[in-house]
């Protein structure tokens, strides 16, 4: 008798390479779907490139220059609200690191002084003394004032400084230079007038005479009239295109860090004076405007 | 006929007078060699309690401890030129106070670290002249000895205190 096949074995038999050819069919019609959507994707990408470059070929270099400033002013603008944000922080932990001597200088707030110069007397001074700024930007020493701002403009033009800090005051309302307060906002007119022929394209911030403590009025009764002596100088700096940073309430709210002496202040005021002449560089629009041009610049003498 | 040779005549005046420039001669050579001895005195005492020796004259809460970058920039010295350096300087810009004390590998160097010394001098007291009286007071007053293989340079209100701590120490 011949031998019977059972029918459920022969069924099963049958259907294993019908399955395996589906899925086949299956993968085949997914891959082919799914090339077919990129080949698709690209010929967009492709496409809007072509006609990005079509536009770009019409359009003039001065304009693509515009674009590339417009960007970097955006970034800058960026950086300014970073720091307005950022301010109270910045300032707190760059007090902080005075209290370390292993770090007492290069916080985060220092960083975003570039491309300056700061000239002034010993007040100043402080700023590389106690290691915030560097000491080849700092044109600051003991007994300077603003007739000693001549003396620097070889050293100024050398640095072609995008903006430069002016901090004087204490020996010139000491010395009463000028006669009084309009006298002197005259004579330091007459000094940054002189060294802005040698430096054209820098930017001149005038720092405000910071106040002195009510123990220094007996030896140098000048000393209570700083504010007419600030007022005379944010009137000058105005009709004259200069910056004038105000300090005097940063200097009243921190009384407690003077020296000694109701001159000068303590390391730790830094900080908070450095915070004020940054918020002046940064509200300043022409000053952001120069530093997008400064960043341009640089961009385009490194890259090859 | 004799044939003696005549003896010399030496008058005692004279004779006073020779002695005598033989005595200070010999004097000054025992000065000078003293002098000489001590500048070149080697001392074989640790730096540490040299140092400390010196810091207790010292008023502490106005300096502050430099490190070689500061004793670079404010002497010119490199501190792995010497087998030992420790500067304190003003924590204030408006601060006169100082203190160096330099343990020299040979004596040879106490020269240079003199001109160092010598060179911030008197730029603090050109930074402090018609300008700060009582600093320009203490940097006239400032210090500086050598003794040997150890220099101190000592700016302070008392220096001479501290000057004697040294000595004491070596």
């Amino acid at each position: 008798m011949p031998r019977q096949t059972s029918p459920s074995k022969k069924k099963k038999t049958n259907v294993i390479p019908d399955v395996i050819v589906l899925i086949f069919l299956i993968t085949a019609v997914v891959l082919i779907l799914t090339h077919h959507a990129r080949s698709r994707q690209n010929e967009a990408a492709v496409k809007e490139g072509r006609e990005y470059l079509a536009q770009m070929d019409s359009v003039k270099p001065e304009s693509v220059e515009a674009v590339i400033k417009q960007h970097q002013l955006d970034k800058i603008a960026l950086e300014r609200q970073t720091i307005l944000n950022h301010m109270s922080d910045m300032v707190t932990k760059a007090a902080a690191s005075v209290t370390d001597d292993s770090d007492a200088s290069a916080p985060s707030l220092w960083s975003y002084f570039k491309d300056y110069a700061l000239l002034g007397d010993s007040r100043a001074s402080g700023f590389s003394y106690y290691g915030y700024l560097s000491e080849d930007r700092c044109f600051a020493d003991l007994g300077l004032t603003i007739e000693n701002i001549p003396d620097y403009t070889d050293q100024l033009t050398a640095l072609d400084p995008s903006y430069v800090l002016f901090s004087f005051g204490a020996n010139g309302v000491k010395n009463m230079i000028g006669g009084d307060a309009a006298g002197y906002a005259e004579e330091y007119r007459q000094k940054l007038a002189q060294l802005q022929e040698s430096l054209p394209d820098s930017r001149f911030f005038v720092l405000s005479i910071l106040p002195t403590l009510p123990s220094t009025y007996a030896d140098t009764p000048n000393f209570q009239n700083i504010d007419a002596y600030n007022a005379a100088l944010k009137t000058m700096c105005d009709a004259n295109g200069y910056v004038f940073i105000d300090c005097t309430d940063t200097a009243s709210q921190h009384q407690d860090l003077y020296e000694g002496d109701g001159i000068h202040v303590s390391a730790a005021f830094y900080p908070y004076w450095g915070a004020d002449m940054l918020l002046g560089i940064y509200r300043d629009p022409e000053s952001l405007n120069d530093m997008a041009d400064q960043q341009m610049t640089e961009k385009s003498s490194t890259t090859p | 006929m004799s044939g003696s040779i005549p003896a010399k005549h030496t008058s005692p005046a004279a004779a006073l007078i020779f002695a005598l420039l033989k005595i200070a001669a010999i004097v000054l050579l025992l000065f000078l060699m003293i002098v000489q001895l001590k500048g070149q005195k080697i001392s074989k005492a640790d730096f540490d309690t040299v140092e400390k020796a010196v810091m207790d004259t010292v008023d502490t809460s106005v300096i502050k401890e430099a490190d070689p970058a500061m004793i670079r920039r404010l002497y010119g010295l490199e501190s792995k030129d010497f087998d030992r350096i420790i500067l304190y300087y003003p924590s204030s810009n408006m601060g006169a106070e100082e203190v160096l004390l330099v343990k020299l590998h040979d004596t040879d160097q106490a020269g240079l670290v003199r001109q160092a010394v010598d060179r911030r001098l008197s730029a603090q007291k050109a930074s402090f002249a018609g300008y700060g009286a009582d600093q320009t007071a203490m940097l006239e007053a400032a210090q500086i000895d050598v003794e040997g293989n150890y220099i101190l340079f000592i700016s302070s209100a008392q220096p001479d205190k501290t000057v004697a701590a040294f000595k004491k120490s070596l």
